[in-house]
């Protein structure tokens, strides 16, 4: 574009229009920079996933207590954890723990091959035979469940993830968290393998004491707990939408602010036309 | 907008945010001296070398190069507060040790200098050896973990004599423990041990 030079007696007179111009065009760019800057950075924090237990584009290991404190009570939300694995098809492994613990199935499976293992958990049995409420003998009752020693479900569930070379990955533990005492010190040390190790670690408490709550709050901070409402947003998940992420409103709305200081922009400081006469 | 107008904009944007950057780095001045003092005085205090800052997720902690230093004092007001040479009175006590223990493995992955990574080391061997001295005979393993975080301590830096006094009295309590346990056995010689000292022992080197 050339610039047309217009030589003038009088420029001197436009000289503070010349200076509002300017700073009002300053005033704009800035505005607009800074809003496409926001617009950048909360874009890159989207983080829509197959449930919000997992991190995006990686394997995760459910890591499931099957020890003798956990009864039918607690099942129910055993249940729509894994129904929402299910249902969602994501790659899994799946750990059961009691005393001792051994990899069910390896990082990767597609989720829904963990359908048969569903029924455990659910009250009555497909043959009716069983009264509502009862839940079916799983392979665990009577043989494998015993104590709880939380360090031994977590260590398997880390050497699978370093076996299959799953980078980020992510285990979910479902538990009460009612540890034994003398597991403590072995706990504390898988905690901080897995944080050297770059896992994140989340929970599902099944309706722990205070007391046990309170040594993984210490160990793993508040955040690594699975809240009710996530919990829920993420049961609700079907077959056919298999993506969770919240609305990003935040982003909504530094977009809208940019759209709108380029409108501006353009209104105040578009280029000069002529307007035609007046019919 | 000129060329002209997009640099000084670009300065202006620059300026501003040093400005910030500056107010966040005038906030240490004094803090941390401060706050060790306080510590001294009164190891529970909550939110030690701690403060608010305006940059989000302060960058100024990590330039001036503070973030290993607060999280090993941070760390060291836990092991305080667990109070390790007291025996556990509850499920409590348990998540403080272990929280303690946790926050100076991480102290210690925060690029501290070996001379810190050792002071940890040597307070986790300590946590250890606490741990060992409650647990009866399921102390075992707590033992191991103390030798191998003292030893660690010496590694990382070779004037740590705390953590050479504790190696050496790990390794004699160890040896002790294991001559009382030959003496019980039935037809066993007593004294049948070879040692005399640190690092004397069957399956220990020592430092």
């Amino acid at each position: 574009m050339v610039a047309l030079r217009i030589p003038l007696s009088d420029a001197a007179a436009l000289a503070p229009a010349a200076r509002r111009t300017t700073l009002l065009r300053m005033t704009l760019a800035l505005a607009v920079l800074l809003a496409a800057i926001a617009c950048l950075l909360l874009a890159r924090r989207l983080d829509s996933q197959p449930s919000s237990y997992f991190a995006g584009g990686t394997s995760g290991v459910v890591v499931v207590d099957f020890s003798t404190s956990i009864d039918p009570g607690k099942y129910r939300r055993i249940d729509r954890v894994l129904r929402t694995i299910v249902r969602t098809s994501q790659p899994v492994g799946l750990v059961a723990y009691s005393d001792s613990a051994y990899e069910v199935v390896p990082p990767g499976t597609r989720g829904d091959v963990l359908r048969p293992v569903l029924r455990f958990f659910e009250p009555g049995s497909p043959t009716g035979r069983q009264l509502r409420n009862r839940f079916a003998d799983s392979p665990w009752t009577g043989t494998f469940r015993g104590g709880t020693r939380i360090s031994t479900g977590l260590r398997v569930a880390r050497e699978a993830l370093g076996r299959e070379h799953v980078t980020r990955g992510s285990v979910l533990l479902v538990s009460d968290l009612d540890d034994s005492a003398f597991d403590t010190a072995a706990l504390t040390q898988e905690a901080v393998r897995y944080r050297q190790a770059g896992i994140r670690l989340r929970l599902i408490p099944l309706f722990p004491s205070r007391e046990d709550r309170e040594l993984f709050t210490r160990l793993l901070g508040p955040s690594a707990f699975v809240g009710n409402r996530e919990l829920l947003r993420n049961s609700r998940l079907e077959g056919r939408s298999t993506l969770v992420g919240r609305f990003p409103w935040a982003l909504v709305a530094a977009a809208a602010g940019l759209l709108a200081l380029l409108a501006v922009n353009e209104r105040a400081l578009g280029a000069l036309r002529w307007r035609g006469a007046a019919a | 907008m000129s060329k002209r107008g997009l640099v000084t904009l670009l300065l202006l944007a620059a300026s501003t945010l040093l400005a910030v950057a500056a107010v966040d780095a005038l906030r240490w001045r004094g803090l941390v001296e401060r706050d060790d003092v306080t510590f001294a005085r009164a190891h529970g205090q909550p939110d030690l070398w701690q403060r608010d800052t305006l940059l989000p997720g302060d960058p100024v902690e990590r330039t001036i190069g503070v973030r290993d230093d607060i999280a090993f004092r941070r760390a060291l007001q836990r092991w305080v507060l667990a109070r390790p040479a007291q025996e556990p009175r509850n499920q409590h006590d348990l998540a403080l040790r272990a929280e303690a223990d946790a926050q100076l493995a991480f102290a210690a992955d925060a690029g501290a200098s070996a001379e810190t990574r050792s002071r940890v080391a040597t307070l986790r061997g300590v946590l250890a050896l606490e741990e060992a001295r409650t647990s009866g005979p399921r102390g075992a393993a707590a033992v191991e973990r103390s030798l191998e975080q003292f030893r660690l301590a010496i590694r990382l830096d070779g004037t740590n004599s705390q953590a050479k006094y504790d190696l050496e009295l790990v390794l004699r309590l160890a040896q002790s423990s294991a001559q009382q346990q030959r003496a019980r056995r039935p037809g066993s010689r007593p004294n049948s041990g070879t040692g005399t000292g640190a690092g004397s022992s069957s399956n220990q080197s020592g430092f």
